[in-house]
């Protein structure tokens, strides 16, 4: 085996697929897993024999042991409070996920015939920080250092970028996963790959696709049969997968059967979908993606026509409805040449590259070398400071270049208030209590002065990692107050 | 430190310019790319002056409210007045070395170093007409890294202005000249600031030991762009500034082992 000491491992955490990519000769090169496989699927259990099992084995095991396996244990990252009973415990989201990291940790160990220790991590560009967190945390439990945690669009730009020659262009990624969507746009030139925009929902994909199909199913068999499957976890198993098989199978053909023997007592579920009922049925979600690659549109202050490629992420973008409405919508056909299930563990890969100072080769006119390649990605939320009447007074807006530091003076409400305080809050709600907290700021000791005189600054700081900083200063007296951002306590397991 | 004089380009740069060398910049000091613990700090003060520069209605408002460039023009025939050579209000930071000034016009908004107060008094008057001559000058700015004199000049005061841009919040750059340009244009001058320099350089004159002195500041000048482009020669592990502060240490800690 090649002498690769101290290699940063690139991965993609998806809520459906994992995938991993390491930097190989200038290149990254996706790492097969022990399987043999190029994705490993984001699914963890326990076997009847109580073995831990991650990737294909767990998902074999969904239909016949559903009650120990989790999978798309992605839409749960970040929730404080969120528990997986298994195998007699009962695991935080993020230590699922920790689960699903040591095996691909494992797996690029054996490839690459060496420890590997270090890894760049990708989240969706909408995740939140207490999501942002959560992944960091899950890929130190698994005994990563997680030198990075990186927006997948933004990974899958960098990916494109590097292969086919860093031009100067504008380009729109749009990445529809197994849970998460996002959009993000960016500007590429001289080496430099700027975020203008990018926008998102955390509760959107490719398993939303296939929830259409199972209510179709359900209703179609209470219809014909008059049970309601629902409450029913094994049929339910079953009709998911069978769902999702289906799905995939309409990307290829214009119809597709499901043949479900014995779902229930002797009962047979055996139904065929066509492609057009199923974009019927899909067609609102579509609508939905087409109306936020609009907003970041928008937020970049560009016409689909100022866009000069566009690419497709994630597993969905398959789907032959999707491709064509954000072919019409942008007016050009998207880049066909991208995997895009790998591109955005490749992307990882590129960036540890970038921050380990690697050799990094281009195909293209242009030959780049790490030093001429640098990333500047945004915020995705609002940060703001929460002030008196549920308020949300916005300090860095949405699609801020990182790193970056703004301030905002406020002032007490009352006669001799003493003390300030207020939650620091992420999301674009001008109600405070609608918006993710996440902390709290409290300035005490503030001298007595009548309502409006007092002069606080609060200053967020946000770093290259996306770690925010917040520190609230009295002017008059300088007394300064440093936050760092208390995660809520159910994380901290 | 003005907006123009952090990004180093001149106050008449194009949109294209100021990205570009945006560009330029963040490539150097973006925290993933510099291991400089100010990186940090300086690319949110970069990416401000950017922010501001690049937007035509902020950029005319921020113009408008900075004081007029310490630049030189030309005069149209004889030496300007020699003017009244009281000390200005602020204390001149000694220069140890006064390169020598070739003949082109030298641009960029460098005015890092605080001047004698000789020199640009004079000037003071005229600045108007300054502007003019800046901008006729400012093809001479160059990006590529070939030696540009007045690069040697400010490159050094950048790093000694760096420590101290922390402290002094308001900026008191703007009253530094490049007085080098005081040699090309007032001959008459150049008595004074060879005796100034004479005197803080501690040399009792003699035409031959002021020639040797300033064939060494050029040596010395060589020297810091060899250590600015290329750190790996000189041995310092920073590039850029960083490699200039680190040889300038080296070189001190020499002078010291030799005294």
């Amino acid at each position: 085996m090649a002498q690769v000491r101290g290699k940063v491992l690139g991965i993609d955490l998806g809520t459906t697929n994992s995938c991993m990519s390491v930097i190989e000769l200038g290149e990254p090169k996706v790492i097969t897993n022990s399987e043999g496989k190029r994705l490993t699927p984001s699914v963890v259990g326990f076997s009847k024999k109580n073995e831990l099992l991650v990737g294909e084995l767990a998902k074999r095991q969904i239909v016949s042991n559903p009650e120990n396996t989790v999978q798309s244990i992605k839409r749960y990252m970040g929730k404080p409070d969120y528990r997986v009973p298994l195998n007699n415990e009962k695991y935080t989201p993020h230590g699922i996920s920790a689960m699903i990291l040591q095996k691909l940790k494992a797996d690029a160990e054996k490839y690459l015939g060496d420890a590997v220790g270090k890894a760049v991590i990708t989240v969706p560009a909408y995740f939140n920080d207490s999501q942002r967190f959560a992944t960091k945390k899950s890929g130190e439990m698994a005994g990563l250092e997680v030198l990075r945690v990186i927006n997948e669009p933004t990974a899958a730009a960098l990916a494109y970028g590097l292969r086919d020659g860093v031009q100067d262009q504008k380009i729109l990624v749009y990445d529809l996963g197994g849970g998460t969507f996002d959009v993000s746009i960016l500007k590429i030139k001289n080496g430099v790959f700027e975020v203008l925009a990018t926008c998102g929902d955390t509760e959107l994909g490719g398993d939303d696709f296939d929830r259409k199909i199972v209510d179709y199913l359900l209703s179609e068999f209470k219809e014909a049969e008059g049970t309601d499957l629902s409450e029913n976890t094994e049929a339910m198993q079953r009709i998911r997968e069978a769902a999702e098989r289906c799905k995939i199978d309409l990307s290829s053909l214009t119809a597709a059967n499901v043949d479900l023997p014995y779902i229930f007592e002797s009962k047979r579920l055996d139904m065929e979908i066509t492609r057009e009922q199923f974009e019927a049925m899909t067609e609102d979600l579509v609508k939905k993606t087409i109306a936020i690659m609009e907003k970041a549109l928008q937020d970049a202050g560009l016409s689909s026509q100022d866009i000069d490629e566009v690419i497709l992420v994630g597993g969905s973008t398959r789907i032959p409805a999707v491709a064509k409405q954000v072919e019409d919508f942008m007016g050009k056909a998207p880049l066909q040449n991208i995997n895009p299930d790998e591109v955005v563990a490749m992307g990882a890969a590129v960036q540890a590259g970038i921050l380990g100072n690697e050799y990094l080769k281009s195909s293209g006119d242009q030959q780049i070398d790490s030093g001429n390649l640098v990333l500047l990605d945004v915020t995705s939320l609002t940060l703001g400071f929460e002030t008196v009447g549920d308020t949300t007074a916005f300090i860095i807006p949405r699609n801020t270049t990182i790193p970056t530091r703004n301030s905002k003076v406020f002032t007490t409400h009352y006669d001799d208030q003493k003390v300030v305080r207020g939650k620091i809050l992420q999301g674009e709600d001008q109600s405070a209590s609608k918006n993710v907290a996440l902390g709290t700021i409290v300035l005490e000791n503030i001298p007595p002065a009548p309502k409006g005189v007092p002069r606080i600054e609060v200053t967020f700081d946000i770093d290259a990692n996306g770690i925010i900083n917040a520190t609230a200063r009295d002017l008059a007296t300088g007394n300064m107050r440093s936050v760092t951002i208390e995660r809520p306590a159910g994380l901290n397991d | 430190m003005d907006y123009y004089q952090l990004l180093d380009i001149p106050r008449v740069a194009s949109p294209e310019d100021i990205e570009n060398r945006y560009l330029l910049l963040v490539k150097k000091y973006h925290p993933d790319r510099s291991k400089s613990p100010d990186a940090h700090e300086k690319f949110i003060k970069i990416k401000e002056a950017y922010e501001t520069l690049k937007n035509p209605q902020k950029r005319k408002v921020y113009d408008a409210s900075l004081p007029p460039e310490e630049k030189a023009m030309e005069a149209s025939s004889e030496p300007e007045d020699s003017g009244d050579f009281s000390s200005d209000s602020e204390a001149p930071v000694p220069d140890p070395a006064i390169p020598k000034v070739p003949e082109e016009p030298v641009s960029g908004s460098n005015g890092a170093f605080k001047s004698t107060s000789i020199s640009y008094v004079s000037f003071k008057s005229d600045h108007d007409s300054f502007l003019a001559g800046s901008a006729s000058s400012s093809e001479n700015t160059d990006e590529s890294g070939k030696p540009d004199w007045s690069k040697y000049v400010s490159s050094k005061k950048e790093s000694k202005l760096h420590d101290r841009s922390k402290e002094v919040s308001s900026d008191s750059g703007q009253n530094d000249a490049d007085w080098s340009y005081v040699k090309v244009k007032y001959e008459g001058i150049d008595e004074d600031i060879d005796e100034d320099a004479d005197k803080k350089t501690g040399f009792s004159g003699g035409l031959f030991l002021k020639k040797a002195f300033r064939y060494t500041v050029v040596l010395v000048c060589i020297f810091l762009v060899l250590t600015i482009v290329s750190p790996d020669l000189v041995g310092a592990k920073a590039s850029g500034l960083g490699a200039v502060t680190e040889t300038f240490d080296k070189v001190v800690l020499l002078a010291k082992s030799l005294v």
